[in-house]
This record gives C-alpha cells, sequence and structure tokens, in this order.
C-alpha cells in the first residue's frame, strides 16, 4: 500500500520492515527539519505519516500466530473455526488472509436496538405512547424520556434476527496473518486475543485443501503421477507441479522405477524457516483396461523391435 | 507448553495409580498367582505409559513399557512370578516415582545417566525374559511345523526394534555374558541409588462430595452461630471480647468461603470438550461450524457442571444437526457458508444463564404442529389458541422428533425430555426461542444454589427483610417530600438524569405508607433498575438461605428465609419477583386506556408540547418530537458554518427558529433544550429557552393572525398566545433538500384532493405534499370535497380525514363508492383515530389505505405506492 502525502503530492514508498520506515524516516527529517532549514509543513506531515506507518507496522507485526500440536486452552472466552489452507500455503508458510469476529459493533441491522424494527409495534403503557413521561412534584413538573420504552413510546413485538436481541455483533474482519512452518491437518493455529486487542482467542484448525496430485505428509510432500505406462518412453520431459510453480522434469529419471526424491523442496520443517523436508514424486504407471487385438498385435511387435538390456 | 492443568490432572492420576500400584504388589508377593491383581497392575501401568506418552515423558514412557511388557507375561501365564520379577517391578515403580516427583517440581523429566542405564537394564531383563518364554514355547509345541516357529521368532524382531527405539540412546548391544555381569553391577549401583528417591508429596485426595455438602452445612450453621455471638458482643461492648469475636468473624468468613471452593469450577471444564464435539459433528454432516465459546470463567458448583454435561452435549448436537443448514442451502439464504454456535455462560440475577445459540433454519413451529396432531397431543381446536411458546413446548414431551430421518447424531425421540428433566432436577429452568430461516437460542437456567451470600438487611415497619448484595446497585438518602416524582399513583426518581421507577416496600406489603420511608435502594434484575424505599438500613451480613415453607413459596415476594444473630427471622426479598410491582398498575393503566379511547372518539385530540424561546411560546405535537434532551452551550460547535453538537456519536444540526422567524432569538444560556426531529435517519434538533408543558388538546387554531410561512396558526392556551410551528417548513428553509423525496414521474402532475377540517393539518399535510411535489385541493369537510368531485374535478387520489363536520370520513367514502366514475380513484384515509376496528371499518367502505396523520413519512410512502399501483394496472389493460 502506498500512502499518498496528498499536501505535497508526493508518493511515499512503502516499507517491509521497521528498521527500514525508521532509517527513510531519519533520512528525511535530516532534510525537513526546520533548523536545516526545512519547510515546517512538511516536516510536520513526515512526523504525522511516520507515526502512522509504524503504528500500523506494529499492528501487524503484533498479530503473533501459533501452532499448537495439542488441544491446549487459554482462559477466557475462544472462538473455534476450521480453515482450509492449500498445501502450498502450509508448506512454504506463506501468508494468508482470513477472517475473524474481532470487533464488537452495533448491530446493524437493528442499529444495536435489539429489535426487529419491522416487528409490530406494541404500545408502551407506561407512557401511553408518548414516549414521555410528565413527572409532577413538589417544585413543578418534569418532563422526561419514558423509561421504560426509552423515548420511543412503544416496543417492538420481535428482537432483531440478526444480533438476537443482543444489540451487538462480533463484525469479521479481515487480517493477514503469517502462517508458522510444519503444519498439517488438524493442527490448530492460535491468535491470542491481546495481540488484537479483544478478550477473544482465537483457534483455527487446518484442514489441507485437497490437491490432485500432492498430499503433505508429515515432514514431506508426496506427488503421485498417474500417466499411462508409455508416456515415460515417448517423452523427454514431464511438466511436474513443484512449490516453487511448475517444472520440466526428465523422464529419464523415473525409469528406474523408484521414488524421484527433490531434497529440500518440501515444506518448511516446524520451527525452522531455513530447513525443508523432501518433494517425493511418484510414478504410478497406468494399464489400459481393455486391449484391442491390434493394439496387442502391435505391443508384441514393438516388444520384438525393442532390443534392450533391462539389466542394470 | 503443557496446560498447567492438564498436567496436575496427570499427576494426581499418576500418583494414584502409584499407591494402588505400591500396595497391589505387595498383595502380589503375597499371593503370587493372583490374576485379577495382575490385570489391575497391567490396566494402571498401561494408562500411566499411555499418559506419558501424550506428555513426551520418554524415560517415564520406556519404563513404563516395559513394565507392561513383563505384567502382560505374567498375566498370560506365560512366566511364573519370582522374586526377582516382582523386585524388578519395585524398582520400576521407585524410578517411575522419581520422575513423576521430579515433574511435579520442575514440570519436566529429569536428565539423569542412572535412569538410562536402569532402561538399558530393563531392556536386556525384558529380553531375557522373552528368550525364555521362546524357550518354553519350543519345548511344549516340540517339534511341530516349522512356521509356528518362524512366528514368534518374527515377531520378536519387531518388538526387539521397539525398545531400542525407546532409549534414544541406544546402546550398543552387548553379549549375554557381559549382560549378566553388567546386571550385577548395576543392582548394587541401585542400592545406593534408591534411598535418592523421594516419597511422593500429597497435593491432591479423592473427597465425598457428601463429606464436602455437610461441610458446607456445618459451615452454614458456624455463620449463623457467628453472626449470634456479634450481636451478643456488641450489646455487651466489652473491647477485649470484641476484638476476639473480630477475629472469629473473620475465620469464619474464609472458612466459609474455602470450604465453598472446593465445590466451584469454572464452566469452562466442560466447554472446553466441545471444540472437539462439534468439529467432529459439523464434519460427518458436512457442514462448517465456528463455535464461540464465552463466559468461560464463569463458576459453578461442581455437582451442577458433572450434571449439565449430558444435557448441554445434547442440545449442542441438535444445533449442529437439526439447526445449522448445510453451506450450500445457507448460501441460497443468503447467510455466510458457515454456521455459527454460541455456548455462552453468565451470572443473572443469583442464577447462571447458560445459552446455546445458532444461527441456523430455526424451528419449525408448523412441523411441531402437526406432528403434536399426529401423535394427538393436542387436539386440533385447541391447536390454534396456542402460543408459539406452547407450541415450543411440545419439543420436550418425551417421543417427540421431528427429524425426518433419523440420524446416529439426534432424531431418536429420547432427549429433548431427558434433557428437559435434568436441568429441572437441578432447579434449572429451560426457555427456547426461535426464529424462523434465523437461528435458535435455548436458554438454560440454573440456580447458584449458594447456601450463604451476603445481603443487605433493611426493615419496613420494624420488620426485618434481606436483599441479596449482587442485586444491590446503591443506596441513595432521599427526601421523600421534594425528590419523589409521580404520575397518577406511580412513583419515580430522578438519578443522574435517569428516570427510575421506584417502589415502596410498605405499600407492596400493604401496610401504610409510614413516611418514614427516605431510603432508597437501586436495585437490579439484570434486565431493568428500579428504586425500593424502605424505613431503615441496617448492615451487610452473610446470610444462611433456607428455603420457605410451603405456604409461602407462592409468593413472589419472597426467594428465601434466614435465621438472624438475635434468632429471629428475616424474609429474603426476591428482587426479581418485586420488579413486578414496577411501572403502572394494571388497572390503572387499562382506565388510562379507556380514557384515551374515549377522548379520541369524541374529539379528535393530540398531545402537544409547549415551549418557550425567549418570551414566545411554541406548540408541536409531540408524535412530531423523535426525543428531547438538554445540551450543554459549550457543546455546540460551529462547523462549516453550521451549528451543530455531537448527540450519541451522531453530528446534529441545530435551527434556530429566529433565523426563520421573527422572533426575539435565544439569549445565551448555560444548557438549552432541544428538540429532536428525525426521519430516514436524519436527525436535526431545534433550540429553545425551556420547555413548558405538554397538554391533550384538539388542534383548533386560528389561522388569520399569523400569517408567516412556518407558522400554522395560534390559540390561547393558558392565557398564553402560543404559535403552532410548521416543522416541516421550518426544516425546508434551513435546508430545502433536507426532505427531497426522489420521484420517477416528475413530468406529470398529480392531483391530490384532500379532505380536512383542521386548519392546523390543511396547512401541514398540504405543505407537505406539496413539498414533495402534488398539486394539492383543500376540502374542509367531505361535503365539500363531494361538490367538488361532482363539480368535474378528477384527482388522482383522495385522502379524507374522518372526523369532519357536515359529512364525515365514513359518508364521504361511501358516496364516493356511489359514483361510478370515481370509484376506483384511490382513498387514503388519514386519521388521529387509532384502532384496529375503525380500520377495518374503513376498509369495508371502499378506502384503499389508512395512516395516521403525524406519520409523514409512511403518508407519503402510502401514496407513492397507490400511485405506483394506479399506474400498472393502466398499463395492463
Amino acid at each position: 500500500m502506498e500512502v499518498l502525502n496528498t499536501k505535497t503530492n508526493t508518493i511515499m514508498p512503502t516499507f517491509s520492515t521497521k528498521e527500514e520506515i525508521k532509517n527513510f524516516y531519519r533520512e528525511r527529517v535530516k532534510k525537513l527539519h526546520p533548523d536545516k532549514g526545512g519547510n515546517l509543513e512538511e516536516y510536520l506531515l513526515l512526523q504525522k505519516w511516520y507515526q502512522f506507518v509504524l503504528k500500523e507496522k506494529e499492528n501487524k507485526e503484533k498479530i503473533k500466530v501459533k501452532a499448537l500440536k495439542e488441544k491446549q486452552f487459554v482462559k477466557g472466552n475462544s472462538f473455534y473455526k476450521t480453515q482450509r489452507f492449500s498445501i502450498r500455503e502450509l508448506a512454504l508458510a506463506l501468508e494468508k488472509e482470513i477472517h475473524l469476529p474481532v470487533k464488537e459493533v452495533p448491530c446493524p441491522h437493528c442499529q444495536g436496538l435489539g429489535k426487529n424494527r419491522q416487528s409490530k409495534k406494541i404500545p408502551c403503557l407506561h407512557c401511553g405512547e408518548l414516549g414521555i413521561l410528565k413527572l409532577s412534584s413538589k417544585q413543578g413538573d418534569i418532563i422526561q424520556d419514558c423509561p421504560f420504552c426509552k423515548g420511543l413510546g412503544y416496543f417492538y413485538s420481535e428482537s432483531c434476527g440478526y444480533c438476537f436481541g443482543k444489540g451487538r455483533i462480533r463484525e469479521e474482519i479481515p487480517l493477514r496473518i503469517k502462517l508458522p512452518p510444519g503444519l498439517g491437518e488438524g493442527d490448530i493455529l492460535f491468535i491470542s486475543g491481546d495481540s488484537l486487542g479483544t478478550k477473544w482467542n482465537f483457534y483455527i484448525e487446518i484442514e489441507v485443501e485437497p490437491h490432485p496430485l500432492w498430499k503433505l505428509e508429515k515432514d514431506r510432500i508426496v506427488c503421485e503421477l498417474r500417466m499411462a505406462f508409455y508416456e515415460i518412453l515417448i517423452r523427454d520431459f514431464l511438466e511436474i507441479e513443484t512449490l516453487e510453480g511448475k517444472e520440466l522434469v526428465p523422464t529419464s529419471l523415473f525409469v528406474k522405477g523408484e521414488p524421484v526424491i527433490f531434497p529440500q523442496r518440501g515444506p518448511f520443517l516446524p520451527d525452522s524457516f531455513w530447513k525443508r523436508g523432501d518433494f517425493v514424486i511418484i510414478f504410478r504407471p497406468l494399464f489400459p483396461k481393455k486391449l484391442s487385438a491390434e493394439a496387442k498385435q502391435l505391443l508384441i511387435h514393438f516388444s520384438k523391435l525393442l532390443e534392450v538390456d533391462y539389466d542394470d | 507448553m503443557i496446560d498447567e492443568d492438564i498436567l496436575k490432572d496427570f499427576l494426581v492420576e499418576a500418583k494414584d495409580g502409584i499407591r494402588k500400584m505400591e500396595e497391589e504388589f505387595i498383595e502380589l508377593e503375597r499371593d503370587k498367582g493372583n490374576l485379577e491383581i495382575l490385570k489391575s497392575l497391567f490396566r494402571t501401568m498401561h494408562s500411566l505409559k499411555g499418559a506419558a506418552g501424550f506428555f513426551g515423558f520418554k524415560s517415564l514412557e520406556g519404563i513404563a513399557h516395559f513394565a507392561e511388557d513383563i505384567l502382560s507375561k505374567l498375566r498370560d501365564g506365560l512366566i511364573e512370578v519370582d522374586e526377582e520379577i516382582v523386585d524388578i517391578l519395585l524398582k520400576c515403580l521407585d524410578e517411575i516415582k522419581f520422575i513423576v516427583a521430579h515433574i511435579e517440581e520442575n514440570k519436566v523429566e529429569p536428565i539423569d545417566d542412572r535412569i538410562l542405564d536402569f532402561l538399558v537394564d530393563l531392556s536386556n531383563f525384558n529380553e531375557r525374559l522373552k528368550k525364555k518364554v521362546q524357550g518354553e514355547l519350543e519345548i511344549k509345541e516340540g517339534i511341530a511345523k516349522e512356521e509356528t516357529i518362524v512366528r514368534p521368532s518374527q515377531t520378536e524382531k519387531v518388538e526387539e526394534a521397539k525398545p531400542q527405539e525407546i532409549i534414544e540412546h541406544a546402546i550398543k548391544p552387548s553379549l549375554d555374558i557381559q549382560k549378566e555381569e553388567q546386571k550385577e553391577e548395576l543392582k548394587e549401583e541401585k542400592v545406593i541409588s534408591a534411598p535418592t528417591v523421594k516419597e511422593l508429596t500429597e497435593t491432591h485426595i479423592k473427597v465425598d462430595i457428601k463429606l464436602l455438602d455437610s461441610l458446607m452445612n456445618l459451615a452454614g450453621e458456624l455463620v449463623l452461630a457467628r453472626n449470634r455471638v456479634v450481636q451478643l458482643a456488641n450489646k455487651l461492648n466489652d473491647p477485649d471480647l470484641t476484638r476476639s469475636v473480630q477475629v472469629l468473624s473473620m475465620v469464619t468468613t474464609e472458612l466459609q468461603e474455602t470450604i465453598m471452593k472446593t465445590r466451584m469450577q469454572p464452566i469452562g471444564v466442560v466447554f472446553n470438550k466441545f471444540p472437539r464435539i462439534v468439529r467432529d459433528l459439523s464434519r460427518s454432516l458436512n457442514k462448517r461450524v465456528n463455535l464461540h465459546l464465552e463466559g468461560t470463567e464463569t463458576e459453578l458448583d461442581r455437582s451442577i457442571i458433572e450434571a449439565i454435561k449430558d444435557p448441554l452435549t445434547h442440545l449442542v448436537r441438535n444445533s449442529i444437526d437439526h439447526g445449522i443448514e448445510p453451506p450450500e442451502i445457507r448460501v441460497q439464504m443468503g447467510k455466510p457458508p458457515e454456521g455459527n454456535l454460541f455456548l455462552r455462560a453468565y451470572h443473572e440475577g443469583g442464577q447462571v444463564v447458560i445459552e446455546i445459540e445458532d444461527d441456523g433454519r430455526g424451528i419449525d413451529l408448523e412441523k411441531i404442529k402437526k406432528k403434536a396432531l399426529e401423535k394427538g397431543l393436542v387436539s386440533p381446536e385447541e391447536i390454534q389458541y396456542l402460543s408459539e411458546k406452547e407450541i415450543l413446548s411440545f419439543i420436550f414431551k418425551s417421543g417427540f422428533s421431528t427429524a425426518e430421518k433419523v440420524t446416529q447424531i439426534s432424531g431418536r425421540g429420547v432427549g429433548m425430555d431427558v434433557v428437559k428433566t435434568n436441568i429441572e432436577k437441578l432447579g434449572g429452568s429451560i426457555e427456547i426461542n426461535t426464529l424462523s430461516g434465523k437461528g435458535t437460542t435455548v436458554r438454560v437456567k440454573i440456580p447458584l444454589t449458594l447456601a450463604i451470600i451476603p445481603a443487605l438487611i433493611v426493615t419496613s415497619m420494624d420488620q426485618r427483610y434481606a436483599i441479596p448484595q449482587v442485586n444491590l446497585k446503591e443506596i441513595v438518602s432521599i427526601n421523600p417530600q421534594k425528590d419523589i416524582l409521580y404520575l397518577g399513583e406511580s412513583q419515580f426518581y430522578r438519578l443522574r438524569g435517569e428516570i427510575i421507577p421506584i417502589l415502596s416496600l410498605s405499600s407492596i406489603l400493604a401496610q401504610q405508607n409510614t413516611k418514614r420511608e427516605h431510603n432508597l435502594l437501586i436495585l437490579t434484575t439484570g434486565e431493568r433498575e428500579y428504586g425500593l424505599l424502605v424505613d431503615r438500613i441496617y448492615d451487610s451480613e452473610e446470610i444462611v438461605v433456607k428455603p420457605l415453607g410451603k405456604w409461602f413459596k407462592g409468593i413472589p415476594l419472597y426467594s428465601g428465609a434466614t435465621i438472624m444473630g438475635d434468632g429471629r427471622l428475616a424474609l429474603i426479598l426476591d428482587v426479581v419477583g418485586l420488579s413486578r410491582f414496577v411501572g403502572l398498575r394494571a388497572e390503572e393503566v387499562e382506565r388510562a386506556f379507556e380514557e384515551k379511547k374515549l377522548k379520541t372518539i369524541a374529539e379528535e385530540t393530540q398531545f402537544i408540547l409547549l415551549f418557550d424561546i425567549e418570551d414566545s411560546t411554541f406548540a408541536l405535537p409531540l408524535a412530531l418530537i423523535s426525543r428531547l434532551d438538554k445540551v450543554k452551550a459549550k457543546e455546540i460547535q460551529i462547523i462549516g458554518g453550521k451549528e451543530v453538537f455531537l448527540y450519541k456519536n451522531k453530528v446534529i444540526p441545530i435551527i434556530r427558529l429566529e433565523n426563520y422567524l421573527p422572533i426575539q432569538a435565544v439569549s445565551p444560556q448555560d444548557e438549552y433544550s432541544v428538540l429532536f426531529f428525525s426521519e430516514r435517519e436524519k436527525t436535526c434538533a431545534i433550540l429553545c429557552s425551556r420547555i413548558v408543558d405538554t397538554i391533550e388538546t384538539s388542534l383548533q387554531v386560528e389561522t388569520d393572525l399569523y400569517v408567516q410561512p412556518g407558522i400554522l396558526g395560534h390559540r390561547i392556551i393558558n392565557n398564553r398566545t402560543v404559535l403552532f410551528l410548521d416543522i416541516y417548513k421550518i426544516i425546508e428553509m434551513y435546508d430545502p433538500e433536507w426532505f427531497k423525496v426522489k420521484r420517477y414521474e416528475v413530468e406529470e402532475t398529480i392531483n391530490i384532493l384532500l379532505a380536512e377540517d383542521s386548519p392546523f393539518f390543511q396547512n401541514m399535510v398540504s405543505n407537505y405534499l406539496k413539498q414533495a411535489g402534488f398539486n394539492v385541493e383543500i376540502a374542509p369537510n367531505g361535503q365539500e370535497a363531494l361538490n367538488k368531485l361532482k363539480a368535474g374535478y378528477k384527482p388522482d387520489l383522495i385522502i379524507s380525514d374522518l372526523e369532519m363536520p357536515v359529512m364525515d370520513g365514513f359518508e364521504f367514502i361511501k358516496e364516493v363508492r356511489n359514483i361510478p366514475e370515481y370509484k376506483d380513484i384511490p382513498i387514503l384515509v388519514l386519521t388521529s383515530l387509532t384502532g384496529e376496528d375503525i380500520r377495518k371499518r374503513v376498509l369495508e367502505l371502499g378506502a384503499n389505505g389508512y395512516e395516521v396523520k403525524l406519520e409523514r413519512e409512511r403518508v407519503l410512502l402510502a401514496i407513492e405506492n397507490f400511485l405506483a399501483t394506479k399506474k400498472k394496472k393502466v398499463s395492463v389493460f
């Protein structure tokens, strides 16, 4: 996100770390400080921008995500959900946007009233539908909003169906979180409420989104290639999707019939951002269920043509 | 990071198991062939192994594993119990004890070479046993089939691999001869190290709940006795005695609180089981459910927690199975694909409320009705008169299930009735609220049954009453003659600007009002606050709640009784029960309503609000004002050339009437009264010097004297000239865009005939119709309006009042509908007469709509609707 400085019409660059922001600020402040002959207005704007950006960065960094291998409970209110993550996201511990009900806001459907504003109105008998009470005392009359119907003069007969009469709902807001490395099916992400400024703790159980070829195993990814048996012989290369993208793999690697291992190309191992597991490709040849007489003939012919020494 | 609580549970269980095993080993030495003991030992060791594995205590798991292995062989009769085996098993137990003690202290396993050595030792011993077993088998089976011999050796290989795995620091396999030597050495070492094994300190013991119950009762009696001693001591006024009594008092309180704590547990213990249940269930049903847990720290009596576990589980299962829809259906209904399930616990007025709420499809009342009829629970005649609550209560009948198919999860028709009986057994209640298509809330209320509660002692007519401290918010000393506000018979008190209804305890108890009541207790039921006037206030005391006898049970005023320090009785007031007396008495309300009805039939009247701007008095119908309040002068700001102030997080523009009317301006005050007007989310406020009064009056005004935009007319009220404001005109003058309504067919002019006798309404209604872009023709009564029609005037819409001289609205509608060429013109009745019967009558006569006069927005909306339908009709034919 780029921050537009509206006054000076300059666009502030974006930074990925706090250090970068600080360095940029230090450089600029040297030029803009009024003591150094800078423009006061611009200097103040820089200050404002610096505080804003720094705070935003801090807020982002404050969201601490922790992986739990066992169910552990922190005291207090909790929120649980299962969320699907792709194998790529989990393996590379990427950033992901998730929606969590963090903020408590007045219910937008009833404006915090807790009642269905479309429902039938029941007259308030206390103030006789006036919404106000005229009370007499020794010092003269006082006119006040009716405390029973809160000055409306009536009650709504039904509760708001959106907030169930509470008048408040918890609004889901998008959060960008960085996944910890080494997560798998059934693991739980824990985000403490303190880091989000709410009294709710969040537990997100990981569900692995099925991938057509990949399987996420403990510390490796197994890619199962199902292909007609002759493909390896016909083609020189196979296009295989790895974590890094599509890749051409020479078919000669598969002729031995053993799994092909790309070491250190699999998922990050737990608690480390420098060690990765393996990416394993297993070739599963497919054979036709039925073979026409002609095809069979051709195959026999083909096998005779082939003068290969199978012995390695 | 291991959860402290779970670890604690583990340690308690482990120590329990160790103690049990110790006893059993001693028993085993005496009775070597006892299979029952062997089985029990095996089970205990097995669960210890499992738990240790769960926590990742590797050496503990290892030792337990070998011990279990040996025990299993003993159990299966493969080897005989002998001294050596018992010896090594006891050693295992010693080591286990040592490790557990270390874990308790340091939360981690000890890292000790001695333990590793022992593990190696154990592993070797185990292997030797295995060989022995194998040898025996060989002898037994002789030269039977070869395959059978292969099998055990194969399995052995597998098992062989295991010990190596468990001993992480695997030590190279040694020869058999070496083993023997090593063992001898180790044995000696063990003798030395054994004394260092610490005795396990007991941190938990199991206590019979009954024992705790009787402790609780005794504490209650002690509190009573203490209260009595305190009172006696106060009488004697001996400083020494007073001091020791104070200590006694403090200790008693602490004792009682501690005993109480032994039984209290946070409800989180139960709640925390639900994430798993919800997850598994939603998976198996292909639903997506988010679970919200709220108030997990709410404490409840342990026995209650145990008892509600199953009912809660059932309710949660119901919510997921019947309530929350599959994701596809939710999306179709415009809901997010993920359902939400809330589990909520909180205290409310001495009770604990547990809510199970889902945002699913709700309960289908029609289905329940059908089922109830099918089952013959109710007759078709009766069912029409049942309320929603009564229909929902069928769910709790046994054998009642509306699930279309019986699933594994719910729908077997046993359940809700059991849930209800279980909760009622605890003295609780269950209540269902459902909104079709929106969700269901099940609310379970359970009494805290706190036998001892702090309470405030008050008197009324020299009788003592106790009021639970939880319900008490504050105490105000008032002057009954000055501070009480009256509305008819009802009393109110203004507390920091809020009006709070108040009750007099003596009058509720049907005693004579003593006029001595000058202490006001502000009580809260959790839902509302009210005041209670009492004569005198005494100390706050801890009282022991005793249930009421059957003669008192039906009285809503009392929730129990207690014995005071002097041995006399005091009744405990039920704050929720008392709140029923708050507000106007039912008869009073009815009377007021009757009166009002009579009046409206006789004469069209309105409540009007009178207010001053300096020396001019103005009037406005109360129904037009959305709110009254005050604003401090310093809160008014000028922003963008407009005067505004902040009110409930909204910026409200201020309109000063003196800018639009030739009147004296409001002189500067510290605080002004403001009248709020709201329409379609927009709010503005009129500033005035003070609010004078509200009166109920007809809206007859003189229109000739003050001809001025913004003024509808004047009238003399209480010897003062009161100007009736045209608030819509004023707001329009302030901001012409304020009420602008977008209309589609601006090109064609629409004529409206307005039959209305009151000049006030004539002006007001025609003003706002004109603002909205209509042409308006006014007729002062039905006859005149009819004449206009007969003369050939053809309006697009007729708006008619009902109460009019010469020819009233009813007659007029009838006449119009009798003229063939006018029978299709829509007629909107605009009246201040309210009531279903009148509405019905005018619609029967042939009117198309019925609106209340002051609802400008709705009137305009109704007109739009009529014109739109009319246009549609034209285009069809």
